[in-house]
C-alpha cells in the first residue's frame, strides 16, 4: 500500500490534535474537579444527574421546612412549659386560699398574685414564633390568640384549622395548634362549659369574694385545665420526635443521593493524573516520531 | 547509423515527457483532489531488416490518471455519511448543553418553584416567603421563555445553514454543468484532460459532503447527478443542464422544511434528505429539535393549566379567590415562549384553602373537625330537563312530561345554583297538576305540602337529594325574610314594575327609562262552572275569599275589586281579558297572584293566568323541580322555561355565607345558614364506610370529625377570608410535583428529564456513529490515496529512474554521433 505524502502529514497532524484535545479536556476536568464539564460530555448521564440534583434539592428543601417546624415546636414547648408551671402555682395558691383559716386580707393577697399569674398566662397564650406569627391562633396567625374585651372577658380570636406541612416524601406533620386546644375549656357535668380564662376569672372572683365553694370549683377546674395542657405538651413532644426522626432520615437519604451524584459527576484525581501522564507521553511520542518520519525523504539521499 | 540517433532521440523525447509528468506530480503534491499521473511509454513500430525486425526506439504514449471509479464513489458515499453525522452531533450537543444546563435548563427552575411552594406552605403569612414564591414562579416562566428562545435560535440557525448549503449545492451543480460542456469536446474519458476529470471528482466530492448524490458517467466522463431514489428522479445535473434545488417552509407545518428541485420550471419535490450535511441538519430538526420543542410547549401548557387550576381554587392574603398565576401572551398561545407570570402583588398569592371549620371553644366534646371540598356528582339531574336547559334568553325552552297512576310525579330536572331570573311556566295545567320545588335536603319551597307517601316517593338520592335528607315544609310558599335563604322565589302569576324607554324630544338622546306601574294581564277569559275556594288564591299576600263560580268575567272583576283595599290592586275587563293593575303612581310594588295552601294551578287558569315559577335574581342553592298530578290517573304537562344566565358555582355560594353545624343530639345535626338563619338540612350522622371517624357532607363540603361530636357541639364553616396562616392550597401545589400528569405516567419534572434523556441518547448514538463513520471515511480516503495520491519518495525514485533513462538515451545519441564521426574520419 502506497502512503501518499499529504496523507502522511494530514494523518499525523490529525492524530496529534486529537491527543491535544484530550489533554485539554483532562486539564479542564482537573481544574474544575469535575468528571463531567457540560451535559454533552456525558449525554447519557445528563438525565440521571438532573434527577439526582433535583432529589438533593428536594431533600434540602424538606429539611428546611422541618427546621421551621422544629423552631415552632420549640417555641411552643417553651410557652407550654411556662404555662404548666403557672397553672401549678395557681393550683397551690388556690389550695392555700381554700384554707378556712385564711383571713379575707390574706385571701386578697392571694387574689392579687392569682390575677398576675392569669395575666401571665394570657401573654403566654399570645406567644409569637420567630416569624412574628401568633403560635396559638390557628391560621389567623396575625391576630392575637386571646384578647380581653371591654367586659374584661378573654375571647379566643383564632380559629381551629389544623394545618399540616410536608415533611419528606408522602409524609406530613401537624403545624398549627389552636389556642383552645392548649388553653382548653372546662367541661362541667351540667353541660355549662366554661372557657379557660373564664374559669380562671371565676377562681379569682371566688378568692377575692371569699366564696369557698367557688374556690373549690376553681381548684378542680385548674386540675382539668392542667391535664389538657399536659396533653398538649405530650403532643408537642411527640411531634418533635417525629420531626427529628424525619430529619435524620432525610439527612441520611440526602447523603446517599449526594454520594451517588459525586460518583457520577466528580473527578477521580488519581485516575485523571494517570490519564494526563499517559496522554502527555502519547503526545510526546507522536511529535517525536512525526519529526523523525517527516524528516525522512528519498530526495535527501539522492545526490545529483 | 541514423537509426541509432533516432532511437536515442525518441528515448530522450519520451523521458523528457516522463520527467515532466513526474515533476508535475511533485508540483501537485499538496493539491487537493489531484490524481497522480503516470506515463505510459511504448515501443515504436519495428522496421523489417533482412529476416528480422529491428526496434526503432520508444515513444511517449499517454499520461494516465491513477484512478479507480469504485474507490472514488466509495469515498463520496462515506463522505456523505460522515458529513451527516457532524452537524447532528454538534447541534445535539448544543441542545443537550442547553437542556441539561443548571442555569438555563428547566429542572432547576421547576425544583425551585416547588421548593418555594413548600417554604410558603410552612409560613403562608410571611411576605418574604410569598415574594420568594412569586420570584420563583416568575423564574419558572422566564426559564420556559429562555429555553424556548434557545430552541428558536437553533431553529433559525439550522434553517440558515440549510439555505447556505442549498446555495452551495446550486453553485457546485452549475460548475459541473460547465465541466460537462467542456468534456463534450472529446468522446472518450481517456482523452479528456486529466485536470478536468480531477476537477469533476473534486466537485462531486464536495457535493457529496452536502447531500448524498447518485452519479452516472458518460463514456466521455460527463456526469449525471441525482439526489432521488433512482437515477431518473431528483436529477440536478444532466449533460449541460442543471436544475436548482430550493428549501422552503412547509405550508402544513411551520417547523418543517421542504426541498424542491427546479421550483420555477417543472417543480419536483424531494421526499426526504437523509445524508450529507443537509441530511444531518434535517435529521436534527425533525427527530430532535422539533419533538423537543413540542414537548416543551406541552409541558408549559400542562404546567400553567395545573398550577392555575390550583391557584384559582385558593384564597389569597386578603381573603379573595386566587386568579391565574400564569398566562400566555396573545401572539404565542400555549407556547413555552409566551408563558408569563401575571401576578405582581404578593398578597394575591393564594396559599390558603377555600373553606375553614371552626369548632366552638365551648364544645363539650373533643371532636375536632377538618373540612374538604370536592364538587359532588349527585345522582339524578344535573340541569333542567332536555330543552328547558336551552331556555337562555332570547331562547325559550320547552318540554313535555308524563305522569302516570304509578308515578304521580315527573322531574323537570335541576335549577343549578346561580341561575339568574328564571321563569318556569306550566302551560294550561289540569285541575290536579302543580309544580313542586325542593332543595337537595328536602326543604319544600313551592307547591303543596307532600303527604308521607309522596315524601317517600320523592325524597330519594336517585332524584338528586342528599343522602339522609329529611322533609321539611317550613319554607313552603314563603316570601321575604321568611323564605329559604331569602331567595325571591314565587309561584303563580306575577307582574313586575314596568319601564318605558324615553327620549329627549329635543336632542333625541336616550334617557334613563321611566318606571311604570305593574300591570298583570291574563289570557282570554274562558268561562268555567267551577268556583274558587276561599283562600285558594292570594293576591299580594292577601288571601282571596270564595268565588262561587267563574262563569262571568265582570263578576270576577267585582269580586277582585271588593278586596282592592287589602290587595292594592284594581281589576278590570279589557277585551275579554282580566287585567290587574297597581295605581299609576305606584312604581315600586309588583303584583303577585299566588296559590294558597288549598289552591291549584287550575284555580289560576280560571282567572286566565298561567302558573309560573319566577325567581328574581340568582338562585343560591340547587333546586329540584317536579310536576305532580294528584288525580291518580295518567296525564301530560307542558312546561316552558326562560332564564338570563347561569353564573357562579356552588362553591362560591357556599363561601359567601358562613354555615353552622349544630348537633341537636349526639347523632342528629342541623345545618343553618347564619346570615339568613335558614335551616338548610336536618339529618342524622351516618356511618361512612370510607372513614373510621364520623363524617358528613353537604353540597360537596365534607366534614371529618376526629371523634364523635357530642350533643350541643357547634361547628362553623366559613369561606376562610382571614385564615392567612392556612396553607391548604400550597400543599396541593406541593403535591403537584409528584402527580403523574404527563403521558406515560410521568410527573412534570420527570417528563422534562425524560426528554433530556432522549436528546442525550441521540447525542450518544450520534457520537458513536460519528466515530465509526470517520473510521470508514478514513479508510476510503486511504484507499483513494493509495491509488491516486502522490508520494514524494515514489516520485523521487521515478525521477531518478527517468533521469537515468534520459541520460542513457542521450549517451546513445552521443555514441551515434561518435560512430558517425568515426565514419567521417575514415579516409
Amino acid at each position: 500500500m502506497k502512503i501518499s505524502t499529504s496523507f502522511l502529514f494530514d494523518r499525523a497532524t490529525e492524530r496529534m490534535s486529537t491527543i491535544q484535545n484530550r489533554l485539554a479536556t483532562t486539564q479542564a476536568q482537573m481544574a474544575e474537579s469535575k468528571q463531567i464539564l457540560s451535559p454533552s460530555d456525558a449525554p447519557d448521564q445528563a438525565a440521571a444527574i438532573q434527577r439526582l440534583k433535583g432529589e438533593v434539592q428536594r431533600q434540602d428543601s424538606h429539611m428546611r421546612t422541618l427546621d421551621v417546624a422544629m423552631r415552632r415546636y420549640t417555641a411552643e414547648e417553651t410557652a407550654l412549659t411556662a404555662s404548666g408551671d403557672v397553672l401549678i402555682r395557681m393550683k397551690e395558691l388556690g389550695l392555700q386560699a381554700a384554707n378556712d383559716t385564711l383571713s379575707p386580707d390574706d385571701r386578697e393577697a392571694v387574689g392579687v398574685e392569682l390575677q398576675a399569674l392569669r395575666d401571665q398566662l394570657l401573654s403566654l397564650g399570645n406567644t409569637r414564633d420567630d416569624s412574628g406569627n401568633y403560635l396559638f391562633s390557628g391560621t389567623r396567625v396575625q391576630t392575637p390568640a386571646f384578647e380581653e374585651n371591654a367586659a374584661g372577658e378573654v375571647v379566643y380570636q383564632g380559629d381551629q384549622t389544623q394545618t399540616r406541612i410536608p415533611a419528606g416524601v408522602e409524609r406530613t406533620v401537624q403545624f398549627t395548634r389552636a389556642g383552645t386546644d392548649v388553653f382548653s375549656r372546662v367541661v362541667r357535668e351540667s353541660g355549662d362549659n366554661l372557657g379557660f380564662f373564664d374559669a380562671l376569672d371565676k377562681l379569682i372572683e371566688g378568692v377575692n369574694g371569699n366564696q369557698t365553694s367557688q374556690i373549690q370549683q376553681g381548684i378542680s377546674d385548674l386540675a382539668q385545665m392542667h391535664n389538657n395542657l399536659t396533653l398538649s405538651q405530650a403532643q408537642n413532644g411527640s411531634d418533635q420526635t417525629v420531626v427529628q426522626s424525619q430529619l435524620d432520615v432525610l439527612s441520611e437519604t440526602n447523603l446517599r443521593f449526594k454520594s451517588t451524584l459525586s460518583e457520577i459527576e466528580d473527578l477521580d484525581y488519581a485516575e485523571a493524573v494517570t490519564r494526563m501522564n499517559k496522554e502527555m507521553m502519547a503526545l510526546e511520542a507522536a511529535m517525536g516520531s512525526f519529526s523523525k518520519i517527516s524528516g525522512l525523504s528519498l530526495f535527501d539521499y539522492i545526490r545529483g | 547509423m541514423s537509426d541509432l540517433l533516432s532511437i536515442g532521440s525518441s528515448g530522450v523525447t519520451a523521458y523528457q515527457r516522463a520527467l515532466a509528468t513526474v515533476s508535475n506530480n511533485i508540483a501537485n503534491v499538496s493539491t487537493d483532489g489531484y490524481t497522480r499521473q503516470d506515463v505510459s511509454l511504448s515501443a515504436n513500430q519495428p522496421r523489417l531488416l533482412g529476416n528480422g525486425y529491428l526496434g526503432t526506439g520508444a515513444r511517449f504514449d499517454s499520461v494516465q490518471r491513477q484512478y479507480d471509479a469504485f474507490v472514488e464513489s466509495n469515498l463520496r458515499s462515506s463522505n456523505s455519511d460522515l458529513e451527516s453525522q457532524k452537524p447532528l452531533l454538534s447541534y445535539v450537543n448544543r441542545l443537550i448543553d442547553v437542556m441539561g444546563d443548571e442555569s438555563i435548563g428547566l429542572t432547576t427552575a421547576m425544583n425551585r418553584f416547588f421548593e418555594s411552594s413548600r417554604d410558603l406552605s410552612s409560613d403562608p403569612a410571611s411576605v418574604v416567603t410569598r415574594s420568594t414564591f412569586l420570584r420563583d414562579a416568575d423564574g419558572l416562566s422566564s426559564r420556559f421563555q429562555q429555553l424556548a428562545s434557545q430552541f428558536d435560535l437553533l431553529d433559525k440557525e439550522t434553517r440558515q445553514s440549510v439555505d447556505t448549503d442549498v446555495g452551495q449545492i446550486n453553485s457546485l451543480t452549475q460548475q459541473l454543468g460547465l465541466l460537462n460542456k467542456q468534456m463534450a469536446k472529446h468522446s472518450s474519458e481517456a482523452t479528456q484532460p486529466s485536470e478536468l476529470l480531477d476537477q469533476r471528482d473534486r466537485l462531486l466530492r464536495e457535493l457529496s459532503g452536502l447531500i448524498a448524490v447518485k452519479t452516472k458517467f458518460d463514456p466521455n466522463g460527463a456526469v449525471l447527478v441525482s439526489v432521488g431514489d433512482t437515477l431518473d428522479q431528483g436529477i440536478l445535473v444532466q449533460k449541460t443542464t442543471t436544475r436548482a434545488i430550493s428549501a422552503s417552509q412547509s405550508s402544513i407545518d411551520n417547523n418543517k422544511l421542504e426541498f424542491t428541485i427546479d421550483a420555477y420550471g417543472s417543480p419536483e419535490t424531494i421526499p426526504s434528505i437523509g445524508s450529507g450535511k443537509i441530511g444531518g441538519i434535517m435529521n436534527f430538526r425533525d427527530q430532535v429539535l422539533n419533538p423537543a420543542s413540542d414537548s416543551l410547549n406541552d409541558l408549559a401548557e400542562v404546567m400553567a393549566r395545573e398550577i392555575n387550576t390550583i391557584h384559582r381554587e385558593g384564597v389569597d392574603a386578603e381573603g379573595l379567590l386566587g386568579g391565574d398565576l400564569f398566562a400566555f401572551s396573545a401572539d404565542k398561545p400555549l407556547q413555552a415562549a409566551g408563558m408569563q407570570m401575571i401576578i405582581k402583588d404578593v398578597n394575591r398569592v393564594a396559599a390558603a384553602g377555600q373553606f375553614r371549620v371552626i369548632d366552638d371553644p365551648l364544645n363539650s366534646g373533643t371532636a375536632q373537625a377538618r373540612i374538604m371540598y370536592s364538587a359532588t356528582d349527585f345522582a339524578g339531574p344535573t340541569g333542567l330537563l332536555d330543552d328547558l336547559a336551552l331556555g337562555q334568553i332570547p331562547q325559550i325552552g320547552t318540554a313535555t312530561v308524563t305522569t302516570t297512576a304509578d308515578q304521580s310525579f315527573a322531574s323537570l330536572g335541576l335549577i343549578p345554583v346561580g341561575t339568574q331570573d328564571l321563569s318556569l311556566t306550566l302551560i294550561s295545567p289540569n285541575a290536579n297538576q302543580s309544580f313542586q320545588v325542593l332543595t337537595r335536603d328536602g326543604r319544600h319551597l313551592l307547591g303543596r305540602a307532600l303527604s308521607d307517601e309522596q315524601q317517600s316517593l320523592l325524597l330519594k338520592t336517585s332524584n338528586g337529594l342528599e343522602d339522609g335528607a329529611t322533609y321539611n315544609s317550613t319554607y313552603l310558599n314563603t316570601s321575604g325574610t321568611e323564605s329559604y335563604l331569602e331567595m325571591d322565589i314565587f309561584m303563580g302569576a306575577k307582574a313586575d314594575v314596568g319601564s318605558a324607554q324615553q327620549f329627549n324630544s329635543a336632542t333625541l338622546e336616550l334617557l334613563s327609562p321611566e318606571k311604570t306601574a305593574a300591570v298583570l294581564t291574563g289570557n282570554t277569559f274562558v268561562a268555567s262552572a267551577d268556583g274558587i275556594e276561599a283562600g285558594a288564591l292570594t293576591l299580594n299576600g292577601h288571601s282571596l275569599p270564595e268565588l262561587a263560580s267563574a262563569t262571568d268575567l265582570d263578576d270576577m272583576v267585582s269580586w277582585l275589586n271588593s278586596e282592592s283595599d287589602s290587595t292594592g290592586v284594581t281589576a278590570s275587563n279589557v277585551d275579554g281579558k282580566l287585567v290587574l293593575s297597581r295605581p299609576s303612581d305606584d312604581t315600586t310594588n309588583d303584583i303577585r297572584l299566588g296559590l294558597g295552601s288549598n289552591g291549584t294551578p287550575a284555580d289560576l287558569t280560571r282567572l286566565g293566568f298561567d302558573t309560573r315559577i319566577s325567581i328574581e335574581g340568582g338562585t343560591t342553592d340547587d333546586l329540584l323541580v317536579f310536576v305532580t298530578d294528584s288525580s291518580g290517573g295518567d296525564s301530560t304537562a307542558s312546561v316552558s322555561a326562560q332564564f338570563t344566565s347561569i353564573e357562579g358555582s356552588m362553591k362560591q355560594t357556599l363561601r359567601a355565607s358562613p354555615l353552622t353545624v349544630t348537633f341537636t343530639s349526639d347523632t342528629a345535626y342541623k345545618i343553618v345558614d347564619t346570615s339568613t338563619d335558614t335551616v338548610l338540612a336536618e339529618r342524622e350522622l351516618e356511618s361512612d364506610s370510607s372513614s373510621t371517624t364520623p363524617t358528613l357532607t353537604y353540597r360537596g363540603l365534607r366534614l371529618e370529625f376526629s371523634t364523635a361530636p357530642k350533643s350541643g357541639d357547634v361547628f362553623t364553616i366559613d369561606g376562610n377570608t382571614d385564615g392567612i396562616g392556612n396553607n391548604e392550597t400550597m400543599l396541593l401545589m406541593v403535591a403537584l410535583e409528584d402527580e403523574a400528569l404527563m403521558p406515560g405516567g410521568l410527573t412534570m419534572t420527570e417528563a422534562y428529564i425524560e426528554r433530556v434523556n432522549q436528546v442525550g441518547s441521540v447525542a450518544r448514538q450520534s457520537a458513536i456513529a460519528e466515530q465509526a463513520l470517520s473510521v470508514v471515511y478514513q479508510q476510503a480516503q486511504e484507499a483513494r490515496d493509495g491509488i491516486s495520491g502522490v508520494s514524494l519518495d515514489e516520485e523521487a525514485s521515478a525521477l531518478v529512474r527517468f533521469q537515468q533513462a534520459y541520460q542513457a538515451n542521450a549517451k546513445v545519441m552521443q555514441v551515434s554521433m561518435a560512430l558517425f564521426d568515426a565514419i567521417l574520419q575514415v579516409r
